[in-house]
């Protein structure tokens, strides 16, 4: 797999550059966010981290939309309260007790969960039950859904329908890049993993 | 755009959903006013008693209005800060590990060690309301700065300051972005004290409840465009779903 080049979305939140570290996987860029924001992505692949700016989004939502139009990826690992993102966004909920919290995989046609143990997302390493989502997605494709929690708030989206590229989104579940050296965890670790492996074939299969 | 009225305390606003969801509860909604951190500046400040910069904001865009900031300071008014913070505030913030969760494990072994319960901004809270988990601590604070948390090392979580006027609070505690996330459910007591110490009212004592509504388009747009002028300038209307 040559090395993906991929953009960061960085609204100046400490931690990003130490999240999304040079490796030989990914060349991660990152596109601050600045008053009168008007991105150009050059990579076709878009990162959008924990803790992002969807004000901001929202009027670079045309430069995002470029990107999948010519078959390119997005994924996103925030609450993404303003519609940006084509065809999926998101509404916080937390009416249910974090302890009731279990995700399941509803369908995985492109292996995202392969190697992830559901439960790994939901008990966090401490045991501490249903840190990783907050509320859940609504998409205008409900097929598209990959992992859903016990109330069908769609949690993790593989949207493939929306636009010539891929939209792969959690319900603002963090995900960052692990450790080169780190062994697989069949949670977080393995799932982003898994993200970038199939960003990469959709990168690689002409889409972009 | 400017509203016509104003909240007494501005939340500088990272377009991050916590904080927005707290700014726009019906609770806090009296209290608060979001102000986007691409609209911070002198003339944007003006009509506040009090200036809330929560965890997760912007840095890179803080510490260039930093005269506005002081000068905000200078008038007798009160700036909170928390998390991490910028140079702007005369600290140096340093990364620690985050335990959150010391009350599943350590419950009696709390992150925030100590409080300095004679401060007024802790009138009224027991230990576990003034004090969840930390990022980071402060090194090297003002010399005139009042230490009024400290972590289990000792270390500085919480301190300070009247040296530019008005009172500067900076802390590497995370109540809004928390409370917002609601994940600790024990927030409001924290969060209404802060901002009645502020000069911003005193909110009412039910938990603050969030609803789904909040966060429809028909809801967020004239909150963020009240908040950003640059959205406002090229908002263009828009489905629930882009």
């Amino acid at each position: 797999m040559s090395q993906l080049q991929a953009a960061v979305v960085d609204n100046g939140i400490t931690g990003l550059g130490d999240h999304f570290a040079e490796n030989p996987d990914v060349h991660y860029r990152f596109e601050r966010v600045v008053p009168g924001w008007q991105p150009t992505f050059d990579e076709d692949l878009v990162i959008v981290p924990n803790g992002a700016d969807h004000v901001a989004l929202l009027q670079a939502r045309d430069a995002i939309r470029v990107v999948l139009d010519r078959g390119g990826v997005v994924m996103n690992f925030c609450g993404c309260f303003t519609p940006w993102l084509p065809g999926t966004t998101w509404v916080h909920d937390s009416a249910h007790p974090n302890r009731e919290m279990r995700y399941h995989v509803v369908d995985d046609p492109l292996g995202l969960m392969h190697g992830v143990d559901p439960a790994r997302l939901s008990t966090e390493s401490h045991g501490i039950r249903g840190w990783w989502a907050c509320g859940g997605l609504v998409t205008r494709y409900p097929d598209q859904v990959v992992l859903a929690d016990p109330w069908q708030r769609a949690v993790l989206v593989a949207d493939r329908r929306s636009t010539p590229g891929l939209i792969m989104a959690t319900a603002s579940g963090p995900l960052v890049h692990p450790d080169p050296d780190a062994a697989e965890d069949q949670g977080p670790r393995t799932l982003y993993r898994n993200m970038l492996r199939v960003a990469a074939r959709q990168l690689e299969s002409g889409h972009a | 755009m400017h509203e016509s009225r104003h909240a007494p305390v501005a939340l500088l606003f990272n377009g991050v959903w916590s904080q927005y969801a707290v700014a726009t509860s019906a609770k806090y909604r009296p209290h608060l006013d979001l102000l986007h951190v691409h609209d911070l500046g002198v003339e944007r400040l003006r009509p506040y008693r009090a200036l809330i910069i929560p965890f997760q904001s912007n840095h890179h865009l803080i510490e260039p209005q930093r005269e506005a900031l002081l000068g905000f300071l200078a008038r007798g008014l009160r700036v909170a800060v928390f998390g991490d913070a910028s140079a702007w505030i005369g600290a140096n913030w340093a990364d620690r590990p985050v335990d959150n969760y010391w009350w599943a494990e350590r419950p009696h072994d709390p992150p925030v060690a100590w409080t300095d319960f004679s401060h007024p901004l802790f009138d009224g809270l027991g230990a576990r309301q003034a004090g969840w988990h930390h990022h980071g601590v402060y090194l090297d604070i003002p010399n005139r700065a009042r230490v009024l948390q400290r972590s289990r090392d000792g270390e500085v979580v919480t301190w300070v300051t009247r040296e530019h006027g008005g009172h500067l609070l900076a802390a590497t505690s995370d109540p809004i972005v928390e409370h917002g996330i609601q994940q600790i459910r024990h927030l409001d007591h924290f969060v209404d004290r802060l901002i009645e110490w502020l000069g911003g009212g005193r909110p009412h004592p039910e938990p603050m409840v969030l609803v789904p509504d909040q966060f429809q388009h028909q809801a967020i747009a004239p909150s963020i465009a009240s908040s950003a002028r640059s959205f406002a300038a090229t908002s263009r209307p828009t489905g629930d779903i882009a």
